[in-house]
Order: C-alpha cells, then structure tokens, then sequence
C-alpha cells in the first residue's frame, strides 16, 4: 500500500507533536506546519493527501487558510479536515460544506476516532 | 426581519452595523435586548460608559437592568467606584475582560467587537469570543457588533467572516429595519 501523505497544521507545538507520533505510528507520512502561511509555503513544494488544519491559529486563521487552498488550482482538490476547539454553529457547518472541508475533529481527541476518521477519508 | 425573534432564537448573533447609523442602529439593538432580557451585560468598547449611558438615557431605554463594562475611562483618568460599571484598565487585555463579563447577566452585547482590532489581532478576538462561547457561557445571548465601514477592512472582513463560523445568525442592519 502506498504510505499516505499528511500535514498537520497547528500552532500548538505539544499537540503537532503529539497528532505527528498518533499518525507516523498508523503509518502515514507525516508533515507539519505551525501556521498557515507555513502551510501555503510547504503545499508549494508538497502535496499531501490530507491537511488536518487547525481553526484557530495566530496570523492566518484555519479558515482563511482552507479558502487560499481552495482558490489555488494546484492546492484546490486536497482533502482538508478541521481540527478546532471550537463548537460549529450550524451557519459555521455550512461554510465548511461550502469550502469542500470533509470532516471537523474536536479537541480533545480519542486518537482511536481520530485515526479512524481519518482512514475512512484516504 | 423582526430583531425580537431573531434575538430570542439564537444564542450568539453577530450583527453588522453600519458606521453612519451607528446610534441609530444601536438604539434598535438595544432597545430589542432590554425588552428581552432581566439583566444584561454590556461591554463598551467603543465610547467610554457614560456617553453610552447619556445616549441610551436620551433615547428612553431604560438600563437599570444593565451592567456596563468601560474598557476604555480608566486608559485616560482613574475612575470612581459606581454602581453599575466595572471599569478595567485596558481594551488590549482580553484575559480581564472575559473574567468582568462573567457577572451572571443572560445577555452580552458587544459594542463593538472590531474595535478590539486596533489592540488584538483577529485570531486573538476569535480565540476570546470563543471562550466566551464556552466558558460558562451557555444559555447567555451574545449580540456581537460589529462596525461596518464601507468597504470592510481586510482585517474586519477576515474577523467577520471567522466569528461567523461560531454564530448562530448574521445580521446586517439596513435601513429597513429601523423602520
């Protein structure tokens, strides 16, 4: 089986840390980015199957990423899940939907579910 | 639109006002929060507490039922203890704001939001609003507002368009309503 490709964007170093061992040790190929103009940067160079993006991040926010994602041609197709703390209100669910987002994972995390989430989109 | 129903439906809105109606669109607001409401928080972050309240007062609502907060009085002269205003120390730290707002209201109104602009970046303002989403905060309305210039700023725009993903509804005032 092909090794997939993921990045990780957070600008919680502990927590990239911890998603990056969660996803290596199911055996992905794991990249990272603390930010999103970090994440345009490396999407120049690489192209992960999945982004799992944070939502709130200093900077550019996970939102603000996604759309800049969605309106290069060359980044518009990869999947991208959410990562947030946040609740969703239901106008929220709908920007995602509009923004071809596949999934949001609540922090904190069951890394079982969040491995399974994850597999289920690859 | 009937502003009642909206602000008895939803638990956090997020209303866009424009910048030469700001009182007159206010008044609308509040005036719709206070018929709603036994107590209510209001935060000013736009005009220090006793212009509001001289402008609310001229416009017959009555705020005996309010709690202001004053992030702004305190910047320029120390304050005297009163009844019904916390006075805080600065707009920049959001950490002493949340705590103030938690003083048992079952509405928030934010006048304005985007006015923390010019002392936080956005990603700050969300992370707050989101805590106060969340912190003990269920059941409490918030009435966000935010001041709209024409064209929106870049940075209000992103602001808006990231406090959106969390609100129940957005609201842009027009004429219309303050009919």
């Amino acid at each position: 089986m092909d090794e997939k490709k993921i990045m990780v964007v957070d600008d919680e170093e502990n927590l990239l840390e911890l998603v990056s061992v969660i996803l290596m040790e199911e055996g992905f190929d794991v990249i990272t980015a603390t930010n999103g103009k970090e994440c345009l940067d490396k999407l120049k160079t690489t192209k992960p199957d999945l982004v799992l993006l944070d939502m709130m991040m200093p900077g550019m926010s996970g939102r603000e990423t996604c759309e800049k994602i969605r309106s290069d041609p060359k980044t518009k197709d990869i999947k991208v899940v959410f990562l947030t703390v946040a609740r969703f209100s239901e106008t929220g669910k709908e920007i995602l939907r509009k923004m071809n987002v596949l999934d949001y994972i609540t922090k904190p995390f069951d890394n079982q579910d969040l491995i399974k989430r994850i597999k289920k989109l690859l | 639109m009937n502003l009642l129903k909206e602000m008895t439906e939803n638990e956090f809105l997020l209303m866009l006002i424009n910048e030469e109606q700001y009182i007159e669109q206010l008044e609308k607001i509040v005036k719709a929060v206070e018929k709603s409401h036994t107590k209510i928080c209001y935060v000013c972050l736009n005009k220090p507490y006793q212009d509001i309240t001289n402008e609310l007062k001229a416009r017959k609502i009555d705020t005996s039922r309010f709690i202001f907060i004053d992030v702004l009085s305190s910047h320029y002269k120390k304050q005297e203890p009163c009844e019904n205003c916390i006075f805080l120390q600065s707009p920049a730290n959001l950490d002493e704001l949340k705590d103030a707002i938690k003083v048992g209201c079952n509405a928030i109104i934010m006048d304005t939001v985007s006015t923390l602009l010019v002392y936080q970046d956005a990603s700050s303002i969300i992370s707050f609003t989101h805590k106060l989403l969340t912190d003990g905060n269920k059941g409490v309305k918030k009435i966000f507002i935010v001041l709209k210039e024409d064209p929106l700023s870049e940075e209000s725009r992103m602001l808006v368009d990231d406090l959106n993903m969390f609100a129940d509804k957005k609201i842009e005032i027009t004429k219309d309503l303050l009919r």
